[in-house]
């Protein structure tokens, strides 16, 4: 097979998830509820007794900012609250294993996997292909048929594309095609479900590579007869490696002739321990699999993530045909509302039964989690999610910013588009914990709010010499202090054995794209679906509009910060304790913001086997 | 015993509410000339003042704090009437 740029990540091997710790839990939920009152108390003094009168717009901006921020805090420590694993089971023969036969003759299950793919290399697709055709079963007459959902129609019609069709054929699989891409990635899945057979079937994504037991660990799952579907977490396998200090700036001095390798050793010897640049997308996604995702078993709100996950047909045929139903109820009611005689309605009734489709996934830019949501929503069936602690497969990660960017503006615009037209919050049929479990997605999507006045406020200070507070007074401190160990603490406890450094950054530096999502759903806008690109694309002119808005807010923060010293200089500041308090979160803020700015101009290094491979 | 234990989880959750809310009082109370002058911020014997010396200075700390800005007029307040509380208590010799 055609070597790629993956190639030498091939012997990567994933992450094993952390055990579960019943005492972990429990101190966790001893210090978010200690971290949730201290937040309150320092609120409640924020609020009455700190805001500064002589720039109250400014004192009352922040004080929001951080109050909206304190929110996402008590969703964070509700969603981490407990672990709840699914129990796991061997794989299961029989179709009675999974649902009622009714009387009709028991089979073995037939599984269906679909590699759902638009306008990626063909030979990557192979890749995918090629794996998913090595998936182990341990019971011979269960089928597992694989099938290439082809939405960019590369069936041989058109020479100036790949062939799709050939390379399906040549490794054996199916092909489907459609002539249109109506719905999108749903739309094409919808295809795939009208033809074919499968009871259960997993959605793999053009580079989504299975490990041959995927099928094996998950598929056991469905013997709970309201299991709608398992969640494997993606794991990305290409992001980029660690590299020792005594290497990066080796390198430098290579590029400006003077290499020298005693240099390399003594930087080795003292500081052999510090690393760079590892993933410096930010693409990790342990973090969301790891800790949000799965600890939100314990409300049954992990929602799905499309590749990597096992599905129950029944479940989402069941949610297209209720949709069905109430499409025609609604007309009914419609028409009966118009007054129309009872011949008039029937023909109505009969004509949009020929027209509406059945739409099983639903047609959405962020259809997974929309999808996710109306199956959790079902009172009827009560359907339940697993999110699986172990990686099954192994995926490619977005190798430039502009990709990374639109890959993520798309979830951002998605999840927000879902909260303005059909808010879980007001969604019937979902419990509390779930409710509350989708609106901390949707909330999360809401942080450019915050964040910007966090990053603006400094800049505030430095050039109107107001303070947000009346003085960075021992009132102050005794009261942010212990709120924020506490909630570091936290965090910590919640997050425990997973890195949240670059996380944290990509959190902050993330504010503008995000921003624009915000807005552009706010405008009405419809959410594009951009297919992230899984090809190596190296367009650094593209990326200076993303670090734009970054190196201005760096650029300004610099000059504030030369021109109070220079005020400080003259004997007339008039609040040293601001300056140095505004300082240090001036710094911090930088260091967030220039990880953007670094992964805008990053290119891969041409010797990359002599760092260091985790 | 079994029987009983799934009183334990709510128990923990309340014990949790009551230990967070004891400790934001107990915060809330902490007086700036407390630190570094008493044994322990959490212990309420200590708040008394010692000598007359280290009252003068206590004082002078609570009036430099308001003068500066350091803290409000609602809080120089509070604390004034703390410090005027304990100082009679130590006079009369009672807690």
């Amino acid at each position: 097979m055609e070597p790629f740029y993956f190639s030498k990540f091939e012997s990567r091997r994933p992450y094993k998830p952390i055990p579960d710790n019943k005492y972990r839990t429990l101190l966790f939920q001893f210090t978010g509820i200690v971290s949730i009152a201290l937040g309150f108390a320092y609120l409640n003094w924020r609020w009455r007794h700190s805001l500064n009168p002589d720039a109250m717009w400014f004192a009352i901006l922040l004080a929001s900012a951080e109050t909206l921020s304190f929110l996402s805090t008590i969703l964070v420590v509700i969603n981490f609250w407990s672990n709840k694993d699914a129990e796991k089971t061997p794989p299961l023969h029989f179709l009675s294993e999974i649902e009622e036969t009714f009387g009709r003759p028991d089979r073995p299950v037939k599984i269906d996997v679909f590699i759902a793919t638009y306008n990626e290399d063909v030979e990557l697709v192979r890749y995918s292909i090629v794996d998913a055709k090595k998936l182990n079963y341990p019971f011979a007459d269960v089928k597992i048929k694989i099938y290439i959902l082809d939405d960019g129609r590369r069936d041989g019609r058109d020479s100036a594309k790949q062939n799709m069709k050939k390379v399906a054929e040549e490794e054996g699989v199916g092909y489907l095609i459609r002539e249109h891409n109506e719905g999108y990635k749903a739309g094409n899945l919808k295809n795939a479900l009208e033809n074919t057979e499968g009871d259960l079937f997993a959605i793999l994504d053009a580079d989504t590579r299975p490990f041959p037991n995927f099928l094996v660990n998950t598929i056991g799952y469905f013997r709970k007869r309201d299991v709608a579907w398992v969640q494997t977490p993606q794991w990305f396998y290409d992001t980029t490696p660690a590299q020792k200090l005594s290497y990066v700036i080796n390198n430098k001095l290579k590029n400006l002739g003077a290499e020298n390798k005693v240099i390399a050793n003594v930087i080795d010897f003292l500081f052999g321990k510090i690393t760079f640049n590892e993933d410096i997308f930010g693409n990790d996604p342990r973090l969301f699999y790891e800790a949000i995702l799965r600890k939100r078993n314990f409300y049954n709100a992990a929602f799905c993530c499309g590749a990597g996950s096992i599905h129950r047909r029944e479940a989402v045929m069941s949610l297209a045909i209720r949709d069905f139903a109430l499409q025609i109820k609604k007309l009914e009611a419609y028409l009966a509302g118009k007054k129309r005689n009872k011949t008039e309605i029937k023909n109505e009734r009969k004509a949009l039964l020929l027209k509406q489709e059945i739409i099983p996934f639903k047609f959405h830019a962020s259809e997974d989690i929309y999808t996710s949501m109306m199956l959790h929503g079902d009172t009827l069936n009560r359907w339940q999610s697993i999110q699986h602690p172990d990686v099954e497969c192994r995926m490619l990660s977005t190798q430039d910013l502009d990709s990374w960017i639109k890959q993520h503006e798309r979830y951002a615009a998605g999840s927000l588009d879902i909260a303005f037209k059909d808010n879980p919050v007001f969604m019937k049929g979902l419990s509390l914990g779930q409710k509350i479990c989708y609106f901390n997605t949707i909330w999360s999507y809401f942080a450019p709010v915050w964040l910007l006045v966090f990053l603006l406020s400094p800049m505030i200070f430095f050039f109107t010499l107001s303070l947000p507070i009346k003085a960075y007074s021992f009132d102050f401190f005794k009261y942010f202090l212990p709120f924020q160990i506490m909630n570091t603490i936290t965090i910590t406890l919640g997050c425990w054995g997973i890195q949240t450094k670059r996380g944290d950054q990509y959190y902050v530096s993330s504010f503008w794209f995000m921003l624009m999502a915000l807005f552009s759903v706010i405008k009405g806008e419809k959410v594009k679906f951009n297919v992230t690109p899984k090809d190596k694309v190296l367009a650094l002119n593209k990326n200076f509009k993303h670090i734009l808005p970054h190196l201005v807010i760096i650029a300004l923060s610099l000059c504030g910060i030369v021109y109070n010293l220079i005020i400080i200089s003259m004997g007339s500041h008039p609040s040293v304790s601001g300056f140095a308090a505004n300082t240090f979160w001036c710094l911090l803020n930088m260091i967030d913001l220039s990880v953007m700015i670094r992964a805008a101009y990053w290119t891969p290094d041409s010797t990359l086997e002599q760092s260091i491979s985790k | 015993m079994k029987k009983y234990s799934f009183v334990l989880k709510p128990m923990f959750f309340i014990f949790n509410l009551l230990f967070a809310s004891w400790l934001v009082i107990k915060i809330e109370n902490i007086q700036p000339s407390d630190v570094s002058k008493k044994k322990s911020l959490f212990v309420k014997e200590d708040i008394k003042v010692e000598n007359s010396n280290f009252a003068k200075t206590h004082f002078e700390n609570i009036y430099s704090d308001y003068k500066t800005g350091i803290v409000d007029s609602a809080t120089f307040d509070r604390e004034l009437r703390n410090f005027l509380e304990v100082e009679s208590h130590s006079r009369t010799g009672s807690k």
